[in-house]
């Protein structure tokens, strides 16, 4: 299911995790808890968006339209080297 | 069952426990925060031991109780979220299990989140325990339209399950009752276990078969087998320990073979548990969540969801001309000019060239960018609602598959969404991306994104020059700048840096109503910033701009501004702008603001009661405004947006590249569009 999930991410550019749900026949809480197992297992990786530093430190957050972000995750350096290897082996 | 070793009982149940000789022993595991506590106080009572975990800082509690004569010793485990030793609380709620070896576990799992508990259960499960599930918080569960059918779940899992309410003790005594019934009868318990996925089933029987009899009591092969795949490091250190090195080197290879065994084993948990909740969970009823899936099969639809975000724009700046660019003009026309005129009485006796940098020079270039207040109000009130409701990221996300289709880089529509507000973000938000080829490509197609101070200068003429179809207008030069952003990172992005599709997974905020508190921190902070700028930098080009074009005489036609802007009319006749038009947008280059800021001062000298906006509709047509808003639009970015261009990309070459490229770009769209004007005889005479 986990490898699915990352098939289904890697194939699909941005997918929502709505979109995984519905693909795997799983509800959108076991597709985050799947999710959080990826990311302890160094598969992908949160990405904050569009910002390194956190928004108290930052001069510009005030004015920013980023604020009510959406969460988001990228495959890892091992996640893209796994599915290369894993669309070899198919 | 275990003999009664520890008994701090006080009171009656003391004298009870005293006649008997054996205890059993329960360990309470669960997460944290699912009510273990509440149920450990209820059940134990006063009766309770605190102490510490051997050699550890983590807090051990046990208490005793006596269910129908029987002795029962119960230990409140850390709360954990598996059995993999991440942690201190996970290794010891397993070493409890393994090495003191309790007669059962009773885990106690949020009702109303049953799916996040169930992977400490799955866990357990392999373990050689026998377990009860209570299930706590039913009440929430209920409240959130989650309906639970305990008796299928049972039959499902093959073990007991309880529902409790522990906050108001309802079912706790049934859970100590299936714990004891269970310690007694250990032998009935046969659950159904998850398993690992397929493809690494051998592989385990492999590792089982190599760990032979090496695996010392009270650890078992199997568990052992299974913990080495998920590459648990404790548990490889003692295998490592147990195995004489031979048999080690063979299963450290095929460890190493199989690193995404862990996968395999996760999803045989995550399988197992989706068909428990399958079976025995009804999930929600009608709810926030289905309003947002419902609202989302438009907002993020790949054609409609496009269409959304385009007439989103279209009802900003329908907004912005309907309440707003009124009261902007009424500014300009009714305070502005009163202002210069009162200013100009009052300095009679100053020397003229003080009074007219005053009246022409301050007032005329701040003066009329401060007019721009209200639309910075309007638009930035509707761009927050848009953000505060959670439309922004919907929109992001349409752009990101916009994206995509044209074969950008997936992760550049962050930054590039901030752009809408400032460049300056944009480009340093483009640190979020890993590649450099990708990052360095973001860099270049930010200040393709239009700011909101290139979103004023629209805002501003788009009503003077088109009227009713300044809408319209607005908007397809909005959607220019999207299409040559589109054209030019497909172009490079296939040229120069070959980029990659990237894998992403968002999480959608839920759609909600706005916080207008929220909504006014960020409204006002950005008119202050605005305001600080027009008080600084624009003020200081402003005095620049009035003193080049009033020395060194008195006619601006004869000034060092128009001799410079005349320098360059050859090209600016290409797109029917005159002097005073290019140096607006060379002043733009400070500050974007500033380009109204130098419209101001120079064709500021109009007719008395007429704004900026009609002075300058008397003598620039509509093509060369259309051209002029163009390039505007397209323009090379302000300073500080090159500036941070080449802090972020290191690198002299790429930033005069983009600024180059930026300025071709723009040139020779505002020829085209103005020759396209001129062929068609549209709009080529002024008012």
């Amino acid at each position: 299911m986990l490898k699915k999930l990352l098939y289904l991410a890697a194939g699909q550019g941005t997918t929502r995790i709505t979109e995984l749900a519905s693909e795997l026949g799983v509800s959108t809480v076991l597709v985050q808890e799947m999710l959080e197992d990826l990311m302890r297992q160094d598969y992908i990786v949160a990405v904050v968006p569009a910002c390194l530093i956190p928004c108290e430190r930052c001069p510009l957050s005030t004015a920013c339209l980023f604020r009510n972000q959406p969460r988001i995750w990228a495959l890892t350096q091992k996640g893209e080297q796994f599915l290369a290897i894993s669309l070899k082996k198919k | 069952m275990s003999d009664a070793k520890q008994n701090s009982s006080k009171g009656s149940s003391a004298t009870d426990l005293e006649r008997h000789e054996q205890t059993i022993v329960v360990g309470l595991a669960g997460q944290p925060n699912v009510g273990k506590s509440t149920i450990f106080n209820l059940t134990t009572g006063l009766s309770q031991h605190v102490g510490n975990w051997p050699g550890k800082t983590v807090e051990r509690k046990e208490g005793m109780l006596v269910h129908q004569d029987i002795k029962l010793r119960l230990v409140d485990l850390p709360g954990t979220y598996s059995l993999t030793a991440n942690s201190e609380e996970e290794r010891i709620t397993r070493d409890f299990i393994l090495h003191e070896r309790p007669d059962v576990i009773v885990m106690i799992a949020d009702a109303s989140a049953l799916e996040r508990n169930l992977y400490l259960l799955a866990e357990l499960l392999v373990l050689p325990v026998p377990v009860v599930l209570g299930l706590n918080m039913m009440d929430v569960a209920e409240a959130q339209g989650i309906h639970i059918e305990p008796h299928v779940l049972e039959a499902a899992l093959g073990l007991p399950v309880i529902t409790l309410v522990a906050a108001r003790n309802q079912g706790v005594s049934e859970l100590i009752a299936a714990a004891e019934r269970l310690a007694r009868e250990p032998a009935g318990f046969k659950p159904t276990r998850p398993k690992i996925a397929e493809p690494h089933r051998e592989v385990l029987a492999q590792v089982r078969t190599l760990l032979g009899q090496y695996v010392p009591a009270p650890y078992r092969e199997d568990w052992v087998a299974l913990k080495l795949l998920e590459g648990d490091m404790e548990i490889t250190e003692k295998a490592r320990s147990w195995l004489p090195d031979a048999d080690w080197s063979s299963v450290a290879a095929l460890l190493k073979e199989h690193e995404d065994a862990v996968l395999d084993i996760a999803s045989g948990r995550y399988e197992w548990i989706a068909r428990m909740v399958r079976a025995a969970v009804i999930h929600p009823r009608l709810g926030q969540i289905s309003v947002t899936d419902r609202l989302d099969r438009f907002a993020v639809h790949p054609f409609w969801g496009l269409l959304l975000l385009l007439a989103m724009f279209g009802l900003v700046f329908w907004l912005t001309f309907t309440v707003a660019t009124p009261i902007q003009h009424w500014l300009d026309v009714y305070v502005i000019e009163r202002l210069q005129g009162l200013l100009a009485s009052g300095l009679t006796e100053a020397p003229s060239w003080l009074a007219d940098l005053l009246v022409n020079g301050v007032l005329g270039g701040v003066g009329i960018v401060v007019t721009f207040v209200p639309i910075l109000a309007v638009f930035f009130t509707a761009l927050a609602l848009l953000e505060d409701t959670g439309y922004l990221a919907r929109a992001a996300y349409v752009m990101d598959r916009f994206m995509h289709f044209l074969g950008l880089h997936g992760k550049s529509f962050l930054p590039l969404f901030l752009g809408f507000g400032c460049n300056v973000p944009a480009i340093m938000g483009a640190r979020v991306i890993g590649s450099q080829s990708g990052r360095l490509l973001t860099i270049l197609l930010a200040p393709l994104v239009p700011c909101s101070a290139r979103l004023l200068i629209l805002a501003l003429l788009t009503p003077v020059f088109f009227g009713n179809q300044a809408l319209m207008v607005s908007w397809g030069l909005v959607s220019l700048n999207i299409l040559v952003l589109a054209i030019v990172g497909i172009t490079l992005n296939h040229t120069v840096f070959r980029g990659q599709h990237a894998a992403f997974i968002m999480e959608m905020p839920l759609y909600h109503l706005p916080n207008l508190r929220s909504i006014g921190h960020f409204v006002w902070n950005n008119i202050w910033s605005f305001l600080r700028k027009a008080g600084t930098i624009i003020l200081l080009v402003s005095v620049v701009v009035w003193a080049l074009s009033n020395f060194p005489g008195s006619d601006i036609e004869q000034s060092y501004l128009a001799r410079f802007g005349q320098s360059l009319t050859p090209i600016g006749q290409l797109m029917g702008m005159d002097w005073r038009l290019i140096v607006a947008l060379l002043s733009s280059f400070i500050a974007k603001e500033n380009a109204i800021a130098t419209l101001g001062i120079l064709y500021g000298a109009g007719e008395e009661g007429r704004g900026l906006a009609e002075t300058m509709a008397a003598v620039v047509s509509p093509a060369t405004a259309l051209s002029f808003l163009a390039v505007t639009m397209l323009f090379i970015p302000c300073a500080a947006t090159v500036a941070v261009m080449y802090k972020e990309t290191r690198s002299w070459r790429w930033t005069l590249f983009d600024v180059t490229l930026l300025l071709v770009i723009a040139l020779t769209v505002g020829v085209i569009i103005y020759q396209a004007a001129h062929w068609l005889g549209i709009g080529v005479s002024g008012a």
